[in-house]
């Protein structure tokens, strides 16, 4: 439940982010699958897609960023710590699910990571097609990487380690099916100048570009230069709204989400203070004949909370286990102290309140 | 010196609407090995008198004092350890756990007491064959005879050393062979030097004590 809300506030804080920065827009082809073929397929049009991403760069009072996740990373077969990787991550053969992004991916998602921002966007600026690349990984990665380690794909392209992103990571993907990507499995790379697959790798990178800009005229320009490129039409969208709905429906999910787990607490809450009042109930002769054993009421009161503590316990090391100790198990921890005092208070008043003798008197020792 | 003493002990219990004096002013001497019977009639306040003296119930005024040290002025956890290592109860219904065997049962003041964990089994058996139910030790209550229930009782009441043991109409859920064999019980203890206190309205069971104490109406008479 901790870590539902916090990859709930999250992706709340990542679209809240980038709708802060003004509006967003984004462009699409909107031609036939045989038009694109036929563009893609043309050697002669690269130079044009090239002056189109020159033409994205100069726009003036415009920013720009590039994710394009439509990659995977395979990494070489005869690694060990590929199979190991590829055992953990259940795809049955050791892929990193790739990000490619431009330097102003990172302005947009102000993400928390081991290298500071500024170094990560000069690394990738200065990144050339033949460098080893610059690779920042997710955090579920740190186990068997370490930062400034080199590694190869299937492809024998090397890749050097330079930094981890913090658990938890998200950045928010408005024009996407999955609209937040969760990052921790993820590999973070330069979009580079080597186009993956030609001309179609322009038309992939150029759909996954967004711009910020208040100025629609701007965008109405873009789309005259692909026209006058003869280039496929484009349309532009603005995705400003369709952030703010985000926002919107993320924060409606996170209240149904709430009142769902709020009543789910409920329930389970009354359950477990009805099963400990029974406990005490059933017990009290029990616990009479211990204090007329010697037993003090602390001893007998820590008997009670210890039925309800083994519980607690046991799902706050399930949570250590899952999740280790980070923040999601210092909050379980947290809540299950608090929870485990609400839950016991009644139970131990209940027992209390009673005098031994009554207790006797009423189980029929007297 | 007295092993219970008790000055002008007075006990109200109070409810919606009515007000009980249970105990009025009840000064009582008991020497150490002694045995005493105190007989009364249902309500007279016995029962109350045997809580107070147990440290399971205080009294509303009135000094106790138990071996000579003045309870009132004890802590709960003093008073704990007090009906641990000096005290020893024997209840009408036995009061044993019905999910213990004999043996766990009578382990119980053991698990309270200082003594270390090594002579607990040993203890636990000397009680057993002085009872003269070692035989019986791995059996739950629900399998036990009513004799039998009230010797594991006086087992627990003994394990930890008590020198006093209070029992509550000690013989009121057995036969009449089966308590006297329990009063014999008894007599063996006062024998060893035990001080113990019964509450009984059998006038045949207190005959076989020390010494008689009337209560009536919460007054000693």
């Amino acid at each position: 439940m901790v870590s539902l809300a916090q990859t709930g506030m999250r992706t709340i804080g990542a679209f809240e982010h980038l709708q802060s920065l003004g509006n967003v827009w984004h462009i699409s082809c909107i031609a036939e699958a045989g038009q694109i073929q036929e563009v893609t397929n043309d050697d002669r049009k690269i130079a044009d897609f090239e002056a189109i991403y020159q033409y994205i760069d100069d726009m003036e009072d415009t920013e720009t960023f590039t994710a394009d996740a439509s990659m995977k990373t395979f990494l070489y077969d005869k690694d060990t710590e590929a199979e190991k990787l590829a055992a953990d991550i259940r795809y049955g053969t050791a892929a990193f699910r790739t990000l490619r992004v431009t330097e102003g991916f990172f302005d947009a998602f102000p993400l928390q990571m081991s290298i500071k921002k500024e170094r990560v966007q000069e690394i990738f600026r200065q990144y050339a097609d033949d460098d080893i690349m610059p690779v920042l990984l997710g955090d579920s990665y740190r186990k068997y990487y370490r930062e400034n380690e080199i590694f190869t794909d299937s492809g024998s392209k090397q890749y050097r380690v330079i930094g981890f992103l913090k658990k938890g990571s998200i950045y928010a993907a408005p024009f996407e099916s999955e609209r937040a990507r969760a990052l921790d499995r993820w590999m973070i790379v330069p979009l580079g100048n080597d186009r993956q697959g030609g001309g179609i790798g322009y038309v992939t990178e150029l759909t996954s570009t967004y711009l910020i800009t208040d100025r629609e005229d701007l965008m109405g320009e873009l789309v005259r230069e692909f026209r006058k490129r003869q280039l496929m039409p484009f349309e532009y969208k603005q995705l400003t709204d369709q952030v703010r709905n985000d926002v919107s429906d993320l924060k409606n999910e996170a209240l149904t989400m709430g009142c769902v787990m709020l009543l789910l607490l409920t329930f389970a809450t009354t359950g477990m203070v009805s099963y400990m009042v029974r406990f005490v109930r059933k017990r009290m002769k029990e616990f009479a004949v211990h204090l007329l054993s010697g037993a003090g009421i602390r001893d007998i009161m820590l008997r009670i909370a210890m039925q309800l503590g083994v519980i607690l316990l046991l799902s706050d090391f399930a949570v250590f286990c899952i999740f280790g100790a980070g923040s999601v198990f210092l909050c379980v921890l947290l809540f299950s102290i608090l929870y485990g005092v609400s839950v016991s208070a009644y139970p131990l008043y209940l027992f209390r309140t009673q005098e031994i003798a009554d207790v006797l008197r009423k189980n029929g020792s007297r | 010196m007295y092993a219970i003493r008790t000055e002008k002990i007075y006990r109200r219990y109070k409810g919606k609407g009515f007000q009980v004096e249970a105990l009025r002013d009840v000064t009582l001497n008991v020497k150490k090995g002694e045995m005493v019977a105190i007989i009364g009639t249902s309500g007279s306040g016995k029962t109350t008198l045997l809580n107070i003296l147990g440290l399971i119930d205080v009294p509303d005024s009135g000094e106790y004092f138990l071996n000579g040290i003045r309870t009132g002025e004890c802590r709960e956890k003093e008073l704990a350890r007090m009906r641990n290592q000096n005290l020893g109860f024997v209840l009408q219904d036995f009061a044993l756990i019905d999910r213990y065997t004999a043996e766990q049962n009578i382990r119980v003041p053991l698990m309270y007491s200082d003594i270390p964990k090594k002579e607990w089994n040993g203890r636990i058996q000397a009680c057993l064959e002085q009872m003269g139910i070692s035989d019986r030790k791995k059996r739950l209550p629900s399998e036990l005879s009513g004799g039998q229930k009230q010797r594991i009782a006086i087992a627990r009441a003994l394990v930890t050393g008590a020198d006093i043991i209070l029992a509550d109409e000690p013989t009121g859920a057995l036969d009449s062979k089966t308590s006297m064999d329990i009063m014999e019980v008894f007599s063996g203890l006062r024998e060893e030097g035990k001080t113990i206190l019964i509450v009984t309205h059998d006038s045949s069971i207190a005959d076989l004590c020390d010494r008689l104490i009337c209560i009536e109406d919460g007054r000693l008479v």
